[in-house]
């Protein structure tokens, strides 16, 4: 490469630059969960643990991490479970009717999410299914929302599994169920996981559709982080979102161990397709 | 008794007709290749008789039976895809036991069999290495492993060497021989390459525009080819256009091209026209002025042991004749004479002359 | 190929195995949300009316007919349309700073530093700048030292775009670098071979070719930042309207109908720039022939 040295220096200094910018709210937010003063005052004015201790005495952020933990991983199972077929379905099948299936798979991804929200709010109440602030409608909103990056992932996966060697497993003797089970999914295994995952966290940290369906009873962890927000600012916040940036660190840390990195980034690449 | 037979199948995509009302037997045992240029019908062929096709008319039989509408898992055929088609995610044992898992046989004598199989296509040392790092020969040898440990009725393979280096293939070829004689397996081997048919095959259908063309013994197609498209697909040949000139005694006196033949009748009559197949091994090249005909040489290919003339005929054709290389090859321009016996042409009934005679 | 073709054996044609594979997830999750879809046009139309007004379409009337409607679209637009043009100034310089990291360990940890705020919720990074942009908070704390300042930095657009680029500049990143790795020849020098010097050649050769990656991140981009709400709702405390907060705050005060005709504005809003940006993605392809 024979960038000039401007360039060269310019672009690493840019790069520095939006680290540090994409780095500098997580780092504050951890400091701050330490510092003794409980107006953010900086510098902080000492050390103290009482944040941590505020943050496990609160009965929202406990009921609320509980209910975020059911949503995500219910929510998470449903779009694993109905995302697969319809993944396997538009990599492997060219039928005129599936061009109409992709264009409402993926309407949900352009519309705003608290439009989303909201609709569903109005679906939950028009329709008395009694689905407003229940965890079935939590389920069924992240699902909405998830369903679309789920079915991208997948079906680029699928895409890369060769349709021979279906045919190769039928001739040996495997039904189609079979087959499906014991030599396609194994090979997108990966992809399951990075969707999986993907899945769970969008559906952990989601706010803006939820907000719309939620009942106290329901709130889950982010809604009560919001709406405390609205009223305190103490560094009680700092602390737990120090405890939630421990608790992605460590999901995040299984990504490695499940693909490699270059699957993982060119997995992230095929969202856009569907955007 | 055969092992499988087509009786009157065609398939059609489309309004494309692909295969064109076929009939076939092979027999139990034997080395049977379908033969062709791509596009000929022959894979698509073969994937009616494994399942992956149904037939649009006809019927097709394994062992008596009619499969028309058994599903291909049902099938007592296996298949050796060209592009291998191993599963990647499991390594070579889980590769060849699959067949054998999924008929639920005891571990034990999955096992067992595997690593007989395994032996016999001499890859006992990998039998825990996963497939990926496998070379192209290795991996073609799993396949046929995978295939062959079902205990098939039939083994069908689809241009199974295609993919691999020259020396490669014809090692394989030997291997795959001696495996078929070693299990007595019937075997369907799809190719388009003649050579490799002709020196695997106890028996061969050469298939062209989805018609069986020729249907015989190696020996048979090469000697006695019933079709100018076969003459000319397998081996080199020279294509003429003849003309009866004279029945006497059985034996019919046959110009073409300037050179005269006398061959069988065999209820030929006078003035009937036909196409000769001359082979350019059964020409010979003697001095100037001898022989039966003058040319001079157009080209000259030199293959190794044999070398490849184009004689320019004063006559009028221009001949491919190939002779033993010898110490030197003649050069080109040289005046030469050829010679052949009167009865080295094979008489061709079909009337289509192919324009590509190499 | 015929992978799916009528097989021996295959009891049902292909459009009926392709429904069964379609069928759970439309029914549980895509039909819901039509309906969902259905059900906002409906309540725009007041067809469910709490106060015994008619159907029709007079509240789209009302909120078209108001100029403070028409403000606050203004400001959602303006916000998320700088936000898109920070985000991008800064993405792809960074992207191409990431693709000339030799270092195998640097690299991981640009990566990391860069798309590990994904993993993190929006409530907790908009927290993390009140507490940096706060009149006592961090960056004020710095520019003092500095003898600057000190700024108010929060409660006004400045920090409600500054948050949002901070939310949004990963899904910036990620089309871009992918471009810019998928362009055959974009460092093989060619150009550079044929004399143009460096500015040229970013303007001529490598802009162009880049120019899909960069409106796939403005779409992505946009539609995020415009349907923004916990940011600048928090950061912008009320003192910044933007649609989304205000369907919100409608329906606490049980105006159902206007925040339906805002939620679809909102939609219409960002359906149009993405249409908009489709064109000029469209043109880029048409003008490089593919």
């Amino acid at each position: 490469m024979h960038d000039s040295l401007f360039k060269r220096v310019a672009l690493q200094v840019i790069l520095i630059g939006v680290i540090l910018f994409m780095l500098a709210p997580i780092l504050i937010v951890v400091v701050n969960s330490f510092n003794a003063s409980p107006f953010n005052a900086w510098p902080p004015t000492g050390f103290t643990l009482e944040w941590y201790r505020k943050v496990f005495a609160n009965p929202h952020f406990r009921t609320g991490a509980i209910n975020s933990v059911k949503v995500g991983l219910l929510s998470t199972a449903l779009v694993l479970v109905l995302g697969t077929p319809i993944a396997y379905a538009l990599a492997r099948f060219r039928l005129r009717g599936l061009a109409a299936i992709r264009a409402i798979l993926f309407a949900p991804l352009v519309v705003p999410r608290v439009a989303i929200g909201f609709s569903l709010f109005v679906l939950f109440i028009a329709t008395g299914a009694g689905l407003y602030g229940t965890f079935a409608g939590l389920v069924l909103a992240h699902a909405i929302l998830m369903l679309p990056f789920v079915v991208t992932i997948l079906a680029a996966s699928f895409g890369e599994v060769d349709p021979i060697v279906e045919e190769a497993a039928r001739d040996l003797g495997a039904a189609p169920v079979s087959t499906f089970f014991r030599v396609v999914l194994p090979q997108i295994r990966g992809a399951l996981v990075v969707s999986g995952l993907f899945a769970f966290i969008t559906s952990f940290d989601e706010v803006e559709t939820t907000i719309f369906l939620v009942k106290p009873a329901v709130n889950t962890l982010p809604v009560e982080m919001y709406h405390f927000l609205e009223q305190y600012q103490d560094p009680t916040l700092a602390a737990l979102s120090t405890l939630l940036i421990l608790f992605t660190l460590v999901i995040a840390l299984v990504l490695p161990f499940a693909v490699r990195g270059k699957a993982l980034l060119k997995m992230m690449g095929s969202e856009r397709h569907g955007s | 008794m055969a092992d499988v037979e087509l009786r009157n199948v065609s398939k059609l995509f489309g309004a494309g007709k692909v295969v064109d009302d076929i009939d076939l037997q092979v027999e139990r045992g034997e080395f049977f290749s379908l033969l062709g240029p791509s596009g000929c019908g022959k894979t698509t062929t073969l994937r009616m008789i494994a399942g992956l096709e149904a037939p649009t008319s006809g019927d097709v039989m394994i062992r008596g039976q009619r499969v028309n509408d058994v599903p291909i898992e049902k099938r007592a055929t296996n298949l050796v895809f060209q592009k291998m088609a191993l599963f990647p995610h499991m390594n070579v044992f889980d590769n060849v036991a699959f067949g054998l898992t999924i008929k639920r046989m005891p571990r034990a004598e999955i096992r067992r069999k595997v690593e007989a199989m395994l032996a016999v296509v001499s890859l006992e040392d990998f039998i825990a290495r996963p497939v990926t790092g496998l070379s192209g020969g290795q991996q073609q040898r799993v396949a046929i492993a995978r295939a062959l440990v079902n205990e098939p009725a039939v083994l069908l393979l689809d241009e199974p060497l295609g993919a691999l280096d020259l020396k490669l293939q014809l090692r394989l070829q030997r291997e795959l021989r001696q495996i078929q004689k070693a299990t007595g397996t019937t075997f369907i081997y799809v190719t388009h390459n003649q050579a490799e048919a002709l020196t695997m095959s106890d028996r061969l259908a050469v298939m062209n525009g989805g018609r069986i063309e020729q249907l015989g013994t190696p020996a048979e197609m090469y000697l006695a080819p019933a079709t100018s498209f076969v003459a000319s697909f397998i081996g080199r040949t020279n294509l003429l256009e003849g003309r009866i000139a004279s029945v006497c005694a059985g034996a019919a006196r046959i110009e073409a091209g300037g050179l005269s033949f006398l061959l069988p009748a065999g209820g030929a009559t006078s003035g009937e026209r036909l196409a000769l197949s001359l082979r350019p091994e059964r020409i010979a090249l003697v001095g100037a002025g001898q022989g039966q005909t003058q040319g001079r040489i157009a080209e000259v290919e030199f293959m190794g042991a044999t070398v490849l003339y184009r004689v320019a005929l004063a006559a009028g054709p221009t001949l491919l004749v190939q002779a033993l290389a010898g110490n030197a090859p003649l050069a080109g321009g040289t005046s030469v004479g050829l010679d052949f016996a009167q009865d080295a042409a094979v008489p061709i009934r079909a009337t289509t002359v192919s324009e590509d005679t190499e | 190929m015929s992978g799916a073709a009528a097989r021996p054996g295959n009891a049902l044609p292909r459009w009926m195995r392709v429904s069964l594979l379609v069928a759970p997830g439309f029914v549980l999750v895509m039909l819901p949300f039509l309906g969902a879809m259905t059900t906002l046009g409906a309540y725009s139309l007041n067809i469910n009316s709490t106060d015994g007004s008619a159907a029709g379409f007079h509240v789209w009337s009302r909120f078209l007919g108001d100029p403070f409607s028409w403000k606050v679209i203004w400001t959602s637009v303006r916000i998320a349309a700088l936000a898109t043009v920070f985000t991008l100034l800064l993405a792809y310089p960074t992207a191409a700073a990431l693709l000339r990291l030799r270092n195998p360990l640097f690299t991981g940890l640009a990566y990391v530093a860069l798309f590990s705020p994904l993993l993190m919720s929006v409530v907790s990074r908009s927290y993390g700048w009140m507490l940096l942009l706060s009149e006592t908070g961090f960056v004020n704390a710095l520019l003092g030292q500095l003898g600057l300042g000190p700024y108010r930095l929060i409660f006004n657009e400045t920090g409600v775009i500054i948050a949002i680029v901070h939310v949004i500049m990963p899904y910036a990143v990620l089309p871009i670098l992918n471009i810019m790795t998928q362009v055959p020849g974009l460092y093989n020098e060619a150009a550079r071979d044929l004399g143009a010097s460096g500015f040229t050649l970013f303007r001529r050769v490598t802009l162009p070719l880049t120019l899909p990656g960069i409106v796939v991140a403005a779409e992505i981009v946009f539609a995020l930042s415009i349907s923004a709400f916990v940011t600048p709702s928090l950061l912008g405390a009320g003192r910044v309207q933007t649609l989304s907060q205000m369907i919100y705050e409608n329906i606490g005060l049980i105006e159902w109908a206007m925040a339906a005709v805002q939620a679809i504005v909102l939609l219409l809003t960002a359906l149009a720039v993405l249409f908009v940006l489709e064109r000029v993605n469209r043109s880029t392809h048409a003008a490089k022939g593919d």
